[in-house]
């Protein structure tokens, strides 16, 4: 208790909940209400919270066990409010009318995520096969001694890179361009890591998820052999809440 | 608990749930709504996965790899049928969009609200949970070079009319 209460996510009250998951640090989940909001909250450890796997998850799985039936707005991971007034003062009420806002903005509709993922070795022969330039630099350079060809290599890796970032342009553009009329909005976000192509979001209607998913199959289809999808949701708007920019902190 | 589902072509199932530890992170870390006074997290084990998921690396050294990557192919082999649609229109222009800070914010702050919280990560004891992590980590991270540009962080958010 002395540590706090771990905020989860704001949802309205007065609706049937779901039974709560355990939250982070296997501590019960329980709801605050101060309607026409509510909190989902455990109770926290003293000190930081721990960015562990477990918990990650667990704030993850908290939220999805909401987002099925109810329309969430999830906290990012590690807000922790000192005690049950704050959350229900400060947050729920300090911050009401935005809430609310939100909540409206969002009813009914879910967030789905898809990533494009593609092996380094299937990358590259694309792009060779596309550029004969590129090609043609890597076959002037083989046999010949690294330290003599120190610039020449940069030079090549730069035509890829280049060519990685055109790639990845190319695909945002036809999986936007295919998914967006089956959505509200679209977030493109950066790859988290190289060898992902497209890290895209969808804010979607919960009765459209089953026609955005044969839009994705089909789409599958399309994409060059050895590129991977990866498909997750429905899930909480992480990558659309937004609050308003007049919520200064009172 | 194999929720994630990759692609057997034309089949690719939709996930319910995030999976993987990479997949959380991306969504929670640096997503959802904050209160900036309240984030408490202690990031230990963390960081080079999610500070260099951020990064789009254009550094010499990046640039090498790319090289010998390219220069490992056998180019007599290489096949046509592997190229993408034409497509011609640059997406990802879009400027990262800028936002004042309020107390509580939306999803399209940067991550280094939650770093800069994160005062006392040192004396964090290292369990099983950090182990886990590291195997969980992409194969290849990088960290930028001294040379390095960072890129600017291409999200944006389109409304449909």
């Amino acid at each position: 208790m002395d540590g706090g209460l771990y905020v989860y996510g704001v949802v309205r009250a007065g609706e049937s909940m779901p039974p709560p998951r355990a939250g982070i640090e296997g501590r019960p989940v329980s709801v605050i209400e101060r309607p026409p909001l509510a909190a989902l909250v455990s109770d926290a450890p003293a000190g930081p919270v721990k960015a562990s796997r477990k918990n990650l998850m667990a704030h993850s799985d908290v939220l999805q066990g909401v987002v099925p039936e109810r329309t969430v707005l999830p906290m990012r991971f590690g807000v922790v409010m000192p005690d049950e007034d704050a959350v229900s003062d400060e947050l729920l009420r300090g911050h009401e009318e935005e809430l609310v806002a939100q909540l409206d903005t969002f009813e009914g509709l879910v967030e789905l995520d898809l990533k494009i993922v593609c092996p380094e070795d299937v990358l590259m022969r694309a792009i060779v096969a596309e550029r004969p330039d590129i090609a043609e630099l890597s076959m002037e350079l083989r046999g010949r001694s690294p330290d003599a060809t120190y610039y020449e290599r940069i030079q090549l890796g730069e035509l890829v890179a280049q060519a990685t970032a055109g790639k990845r342009d190319e695909l945002a553009k036809l999986v936007v361009g295919r998914l967006e009329p089956l959505s509200l909005r679209t977030d493109i976000g950066d790859p988290t890591h190289e060898e992902m192509l497209l890290n895209v979001a969808f804010l979607v209607e919960r009765a459209r998820v089953e026609a955005f998913d044969d839009a994705v199959r089909s789409l599958e289809g399309e994409l060059a052999p050895g590129m991977q999808l990866k498909y997750v949701g429905p899930l909480p708007p992480y990558r659309f809440v937004e609050m308003g920019e007049e919520a200064a902190w009172a | 608990m194999s929720s994630t589902a990759l692609a057997t072509r034309g089949g690719v199932q939709r996930a319910p749930n995030p999976s993987g530890l990479a997949d959380v992170l991306d969504l929670i870390l640096d997503k959802g709504l904050v209160i900036d006074l309240y984030v408490r997290v202690s990031l230990v084990g963390i960081e080079l996965l999610t500070i260099d998921a951020r990064i789009v690396v254009a550094s010499v050294d990046t640039y090498l790899r790319f090289a010998e990557a390219v220069n490992r192919l056998d180019l007599t082999e290489v096949d046509d049928s592997q190229n993408l649609p034409e497509l011609i229109e640059d997406l990802q222009q879009g400027g990262a969009k800028k936002k004042t800070k309020g107390a509580l914010q939306g999803a399209k702050d940067s991550i280094s609200d939650v770093f800069s919280s994160d005062d006392d990560d040192e004396d964090q004891d290292g369990g099983e949970d950090e182990r886990e992590e590291e195997e969980e980590r992409p194969r290849r991270r990088r960290r930028t070079s001294s040379n390095g540009n960072r890129s600017s962080r291409r999200r944006r958010t389109r409304e449909r009319d």
